[in-house]
């Protein structure tokens, strides 16, 4: 009897510490864990029905002195009171994964209409010593304004080994600088998988959402490639992982919020003779469920994906086994997709890959990769009308530097 | 007005996701680093001593000579920039756990006693559990199973729930369990997570590393070799 008291007495008081714990636990953390819903799609009535994208202008962004390759280029929209209409970020160096790699930034004058001279702005050796431990190799960028119009870059960093042993490492803009001097500090490597923290990537443009913060999204590619929703909060502040496919092939998800709480991940294919894969969520990125495929072909190669004035895009190499051609499509729904035009179409061994797309100053933005050697741009306008009555602009060329 | 049914979805939903995640001060990342790495470094130093004993407690004379390099390792994980071993350690795995620095105290503190680690039945359980969920932690990296679970250590019912595993002992066996050392290395990591968020915002990072884990498991494969 005394030992059943005695057990019981021990269980209630256990109860009551673990209660408390669960308590202070749960007082820190800022609010409901909530998912709100997408923010509006940019200019959701400026695309008239009858129409069509025409180029307006097209180059390369300035690379910096004597760097011979870049890749895997990122968009990203500055606020209508900055002298900047884009920021675009890019990896460059003597090649992709070579030590002297370093994340590259170059800016879109709304005066001159011009690409400013490019900036190496995260260097692996500065940043590991401000964090207190070495990185390796540097990788993918993606930038994304917080609801303070403060600068985020989340880069592809590695430990030993290649991009398997990625992590993605959080860095903000300095506070008080303006944004032209594009200067970051790291904020901490994100703590997304128990073993050491190893092979999570990022890719692709952060979705906003309706409070201000953004879902950004990421992938695990050790072995399985399975891609996750990273949310954040309005200041950048990392809230949690969800899984968005079940898939163990597919990477890189770009988000289409089709509307404010459904969305599209649009995947990247590992498999032979790849499709697009989808995944869907129906509650704002709170569960995912696969979707049927494309009927999109995907020669392992990277997506990017926009909403604009009601017509989804996408741009993707319309191939399975090569990366020559470069096509934008567009669909009213996310599932049938019509091709619109091709962007960029070269003989065999040409690669014209990881495309990036944003919507700034009525136009559609997109850069890629152009041989791995540069990163080209362009402008897409939407022209009202039928297109037999349209007369287009002759698109003009604001490079800064000739095309390799 | 309908009342709120909650159906099985919503107990699922519910279930498999992860509270919003706190994550310690950026600030504070860096100190933690360099103090885990200068005691887990030494205790692995002397770990080393053991193993060259043939895995006895190490004599005075020899437990000497060993704290030499111990020391020199600790001193060693302090030293800031690409000098300084944690910036390489660091590197690879990041930073070890709060019970991996909470073993090395003991192991700092009882150096020449013949078991640190495990003193009562209940270490064993607590080894053991922490093999499985090792196992179970590296399956989830690999998405195995449908949802993830190392999202789950940033929710406070996972927290709440490794609280009532280290009161478990206390629980069932009361003061006999007081012996053991798992229990309070457990109690003390969460009370530490629970403050300050180390070393990730992930409790599952604070509890296990992939290092203390491998370790765990060259131990229990001796402990079975030598039956």
């Amino acid at each position: 009897m005394h030992f059943f008291l005695g057990l019981f007495l021990r269980a209630v008081l256990a109860l009551v510490v673990v209660a408390a714990a669960w308590s202070l636990d749960a007082a820190q953390r800022p609010g409901q864990n909530t998912y709100p819903a997408a923010a509006p799609a940019p200019q959701a009535d400026t695309l008239a029905p009858e129409g069509q994208w025409m180029q307006s202008a097209h180059g390369h962004i300035p690379m910096p002195p004597d760097v011979p390759a870049a890749h895997a280029s990122a968009l990203l929209v500055m606020p209508a009171d900055d002298p900047a209409a884009l920021t675009v970020f890019w990896f460059a160096g003597d090649r992709e994964s070579a030590p002297n790699v370093q994340i590259t930034a170059s800016q879109w004058d709304r005066a001159g209409q011009t690409w400013s001279p490019a900036q190496l702005v995260v260097n692996r050796h500065a940043m590991g010593e401000q964090l207190g431990f070495g990185l390796r190799r540097l990788g993918n960028p993606v930038g994304w304004l917080d609801a303070h119009g403060r600068m985020h870059l989340f880069v592809v960093a590695t430990g030993w080994g290649g991009w398997a042993a990625s992590r993605v490492l959080h860095l903000q803009q300095v506070a008080d600088t303006p944004s032209s001097a594009l200067r970051f500090e790291p904020v901490r490597v994100l703590p997304l998988s128990w073993l050491w923290n190893l092979s999570y990537l990022v890719r692709t443009a952060p979705l906003p959402l309706a409070d201000g913060g953004a879902v950004l999204p990421a992938y695990f590619e050790l072995g399985a490639k399975t891609p996750v929703a990273l949310r954040l909060d309005s200041d950048g502040q990392f809230l949690g992982m969800v899984r968005i496919s079940r898939r163990t092939h597919t990477l890189q998800p770009a988000l289409l919020a089709t509307s404010p709480s459904d969305w599209l991940a649009l995947l990247r294919d590992n498999k032979e003779d790849g499709k697009i894969r989808v995944s869907q969520t129906h509650d704002a990125g709170r569960t995912w469920s696969d979707a049927p495929d494309l009927p999109l072909d995907n020669p392992d190669s990277g997506i990017a994906a926009l909403r604009v004035g009601g017509q989804n895009l996408l741009v993707y190499n319309p191939s399975t086994s090569n990366r020559q051609t470069l096509r934008l499509a567009s669909s009213p729904d996310g599932t049938d997709w019509t091709g619109v035009q091709d962007l960029e179409q070269g003989p065999p061994g040409q690669e014209y890959s990881y495309p990036a797309m944003a919507w700034e100053g009525q136009s559609l933005w997109i850069s890629y990769t152009d041989q791995r050697k540069s990163i080209a741009w362009q402008r897409l306008s939407w022209i009202h009308g039928s297109p037999d009555a349209q007369t287009p602009t002759p698109p003009t060329d604001a490079s800064t530097e000739a095309p390799p | 007005m309908i009342p709120t049914v909650l159906t099985l979805s919503d107990a699922w939903v519910a279930l498999t996701q992860s509270g919003a995640a706190v994550l310690p001060d950026a600030q504070s990342l860096l100190w933690v680093r360099y103090a885990i790495w200068s005691l887990v470094l030494p205790a692995g130093v002397l770990l080393l001593g053991r193993v060259w004993a043939h895995g006895h407690a190490l004599e005075p004379r020899d437990l000497r000579r060993w704290l030499w390099p111990a020391g020199g390792v600790a001193a060693w994980a302090w030293v800031p920039g690409d000098w300084g071993i944690s910036y390489w350690l660091g590197l690879s795995f990041q930073t070890p756990s709060l019970v991996s620095g909470l073993l090395a105290i003991t192991l700092l503190v009882h150096p020449s006693a013949q078991r640190s680690v495990c003193v009562s039945p209940w270490d064993r359980v607590y080894a053991i559990g922490a093999v499985l969920l090792g196992w179970v932690l590296l399956l989830d990296t690999f998405a195995v199973f449908p949802v993830s679970l190392y999202s789950w250590g940033f929710d406070p019912s996972t927290y709440a729930g490794l609280w009532a595993f280290a009161l478990l002992p206390w629980v069932v066996s009361g003061r006999a369990a007081w012996r053991a050392r798992g229990p309070w290395q457990l109690c003390a990591a969460l009370l530490v997570f629970g403050l300050a968020r180390w070393p990730s915002g992930n409790v599952w990072d604070a509890v296990l590393d992939p290092c203390l884990w491998l370790v765990l498991q060259a131990l229990a494969v001796r402990r079975l070799r030598a039956r």
